[in-house]
Parts: C-alpha cells; structure tokens; sequence
C-alpha cells in the first residue's frame, strides 16, 4: 500500500498526464472533422504503405516457389504442345495423342560460359526419372545434353562444348544438318553439314530437326546471320546466333523421351 | 479550504466567461491575420498552486481545457494543449527559477517573484500551450508554415494582453 502511494506520487503526474492527453487525442480524431480526415486519411497512408512493404516482402520470399511453379506449369503446356507436333512410332488412335516427349523442369544450380569446354549442373537426377543423354531445352532453344547423373542432380554437356553435336535443321526448308560451337563466342555457334546445293539465306530460323530422339522436332534455336562454303567442301559453314542467352538462364527442361530405352537398345544392336 | 479556493474560483468564472463570450469574437483579420487569436485562460493553469501534486493540476487543466473547448466546439484540442502545458509546467518553472528557489506555500505570481520572472513566465508557458493547441487544430506537420504564423500571432496577442492585463489589475506589485 505504502509502495502504491509512493508510486502514485512518484510516477502519478506522467500516469495523468499521458491518460488525459490520449484521452484528448481521442476526442480531437473523434469530434473535429479536419482532424479526423487527416487521421484517418495518414492512418491508411502509413498503413498501405506498411503492408505493401509487408507484401512486396513476403512475395520476395516466395519467389522462388512461384517460379518453380510456373516452371512445372511450363512443363505440362510443353507436353500437350509436342504431344501434337511430334511424329509417334505407331499410328493408332490412342497413342497418336501420346506425345513421346516428357518435359522436366529443373533449375540451372551451376552455369558456365566462357571455359573452351562449358558444363552445366542441375537440380533434377535420376530420381526425378533424368538419364545419360537426354536433352535439355530452354524456352527459346537447346542446352544440351545430360552427361553424368546422380540420384538428385545431373552435369548437363553444354551447347557450348566441342563435344556437343545436335542434329538441327532450316525451318524454311528442312534442310538438316549438324550444330556445334566454335568455341568463339558464347551467342554463335556454327551449322555444319548443309549439302552446298542447298538454299540457304540469311535471317532463316535453325530448328532442331528431329532426327535424334534427343530432342522433339521444331524447337527453335537460332537465325541464320552468315554463311559460305569452305574451299575444297560440299557443305556449307553456316553461323547461327543463338535465341538464348545463356548467360543469363537460370531454368531448364529436361527432355525424356518415352521410348528412350526401346531406341537404345534397338539402335545399339544394329551397330554391333 | 473553500477560503483558499475562492480566489481560484473566481478567477476561473471570470477568466473563462473572458475567454469565451469575448476574446472568442474578435477576428482581427480576413487573410492571414484570421489565424490571430488571443488566449487568456492559460493564466489559469500558470496560477494553480505549488502545493498541489502534478496528477491534481493536470486533471484539472484538463478540465479547464474542455470547458473552453465546449465553448470553441473543438472537442480536445484545448484539452489536450492544457494538459500538457500542465505536465511541462514544472519544467517552464524549472527554467526560469529564481536564485532563492521555490517555495511551495509562495503564489506564482508578480508580486511574489518581480517583472523580470512573470514576464518569461508567460511567455515560455504561452508559447508551449499555444505550439500545442495549433498543432492539435492543423494536426498536421505538412503546412509546419501555417502552424508557425498561427502560432507566432497567437503567442504576440496573447502575451502581450496577459501581460497588460497583469499589470492593470494588479497595480501594486
């Protein structure tokens, strides 16, 4: 009690004043028009403001599963696109709606450039269903080819790699032949293997050609920017600027096809 | 105790009925000169004893407060300005203290303390109570202009006719 009265004498006039004054801030905010439109008016200023930094922030953090969902969202749009453009081995009813191609989406967890031979890593192996020498296309062309997988991740041979070919064909008229880079610059690589009797113009859109079960037929790659034929060859040299840049990728499709193994073992016995 | 309140209450009748059925009439301007307004009741606030505890004297400025208030029909501003020039008053009080100090019994006026004391009296307390009271009538720092020239006329008028009035009715001292 004696404790009470201490306090009330000791903290009594701040304990007055700060009641009384809230009390007066109330009735200024409650009973004056102008100073209730300007309360209520700054209140809900600072308020969005704090919940639009609270959004922004909020969204910032879930980035990445919003994009990972698109990805997969990607994915499936890329099945039933390929489901109608890709050729099937068999012509009934049933399996002509059934796309071999099945697209995984993955993220790009380590990128290379400008190394002679480029490696890419990814966060999807074999137990998302991902195997040695599949391919990988991004939304505006290729990126390679699987090299190496482990149960959670897979080394992805870049586009830019000598050791990386891919059939690829004119989209204007089909004629095919084969892709790889010159190890010059990370936006170029070069088309090789076009019979030089062939029409070929500058601006012409390289697609891949669908002679591999790598990658589905019309993807596109590249433009046509330069083109001759070498002395003492029947083909001709032509330089294909990439769609993509790939310096600046961060998220692939991996490319199954669903008649991989049959087409292994069927192509590897005829080799022997 | 109704002997020593009497002065109290009487001040408070006249000063109030002042503030209320006179000085709140008087427009000295149409343009900027409409912000000048003379407030007199603080004297009411600066004269309560010493002697009371801080809680009493704000809660009853605050009272003092929302009577002018249910005269100017500005629910708080008055309100609040009081009570918070009665919770600084100790502090004004502190700035101003003379040589000998205070004591609780004294009667904060000029013939207890001199000119030189009632004068910077007024005019820190005045200004403290007048910054409030504009604040909580523009209740905004955005047109902080306004709120100074508001403020600056208001303290001038009324400074000056508190001062007056001090020593008109209270020749002696």
């Amino acid at each position: 009690m004696i404790n009470l009265l201490y306090f009330l004498s000791r903290y009594g006039g701040l304990l007055t004043f700060v009641l009384l004054e809230l009390l007066s801030i109330y009735l200024v905010v409650r009973y004056n028009q102008t100073q209730r439109d300007i309360y209520l008016n700054s209140s809900r200023y600072y308020s969005g403001i704090l919940l639009e930094k609270t959004t922004q922030i909020r969204q910032y953090a879930s980035m990445v599963e919003v994009a990972d969902s698109l990805a997969k969202e990607n994915a499936a749009l890329y099945n039933r696109l390929y489901s109608q453009l890709a050729i099937t081995p068999r012509d009934t009813e049933v399996d002509s709606l059934l796309s071999p191609f099945e697209f995984i989406p993955a993220r790009i967890i380590k990128n290379s450039i400008n190394q002679p031979n480029n490696n890419l890593t990814l966060n999807k192996g074999e137990l998302d269903g991902v195997r040695e020498g599949m391919g990988v296309m991004l939304s505006k062309g290729v990126l390679g080819i699987v090299r190496t997988t482990s149960p959670h991740f897979c080394r992805v041979l870049s586009l830019l790699n000598s050791q990386t070919f891919i059939s690829a064909a004119i989209k204007r008229n089909s004629a095919f032949g084969v892709i790889h880079w010159d190890g010059l610059l990370p936006n170029k690589v070069v088309l090789e293997e076009i019979p030089k009797h062939l029409d070929i113009q500058v601006g012409d859109t390289v697609i891949t050609s669908g002679h591999s079960s790598v990658f589905p037929p019309g993807l596109e790659i590249g433009r046509v920017t330069r083109y001759h034929v070498p002395s003492g060859s029947n083909s001709f040299r032509i330089e294909v600027e990439l769609f993509a840049d790939l310096s600046r990728i961060n998220r692939a499709y991996i490319i199954r096809n669903r008649y991989w193994d049959e087409l292994q073992t069927l192509e590897s016995t005829e080799s022997k | 105790m109704s002997q020593e309140l009497r002065p109290h209450i009487i001040r408070l009748i006249f000063l109030v009925l002042l503030q209320v059925l006179i000085l709140r009439q008087i427009q000295l301007g149409e343009d900027w000169l409409r912000f000048a307004e003379i407030l007199i009741y603080p004297l009411l606030l600066m004269m309560l004893p010493m002697r009371w505890s801080p809680a009493i004297i704000i809660l009853v400025a605050f009272l003092i407060g929302l009577i002018i208030d249910s005269f100017y029909d500005t629910p708080g501003v008055h309100a609040g300005a009081s009570t918070f020039s009665a919770f600084f008053r100790p502090v004004v009080l502190r700035i101003i203290s003379p040589r000998s100090g205070y004591d609780p019994k004294q009667h904060l006026t000029r013939a207890t303390f001199g000119m030189t004391w009632m004068a910077s009296y007024i005019a820190i307390f005045l200004f403290v109570h007048i910054l409030i009271v504009q604040l909580l009538t523009v209740f905004t720092f955005y047109y902080w202009d306004e709120l100074l020239l508001r403020t600056g006329l208001t303290w001038i008028l009324s400074v000056s006719i508190i001062f007056l009035a001090d020593i008109i009715f209270n020749p002696k001292a």
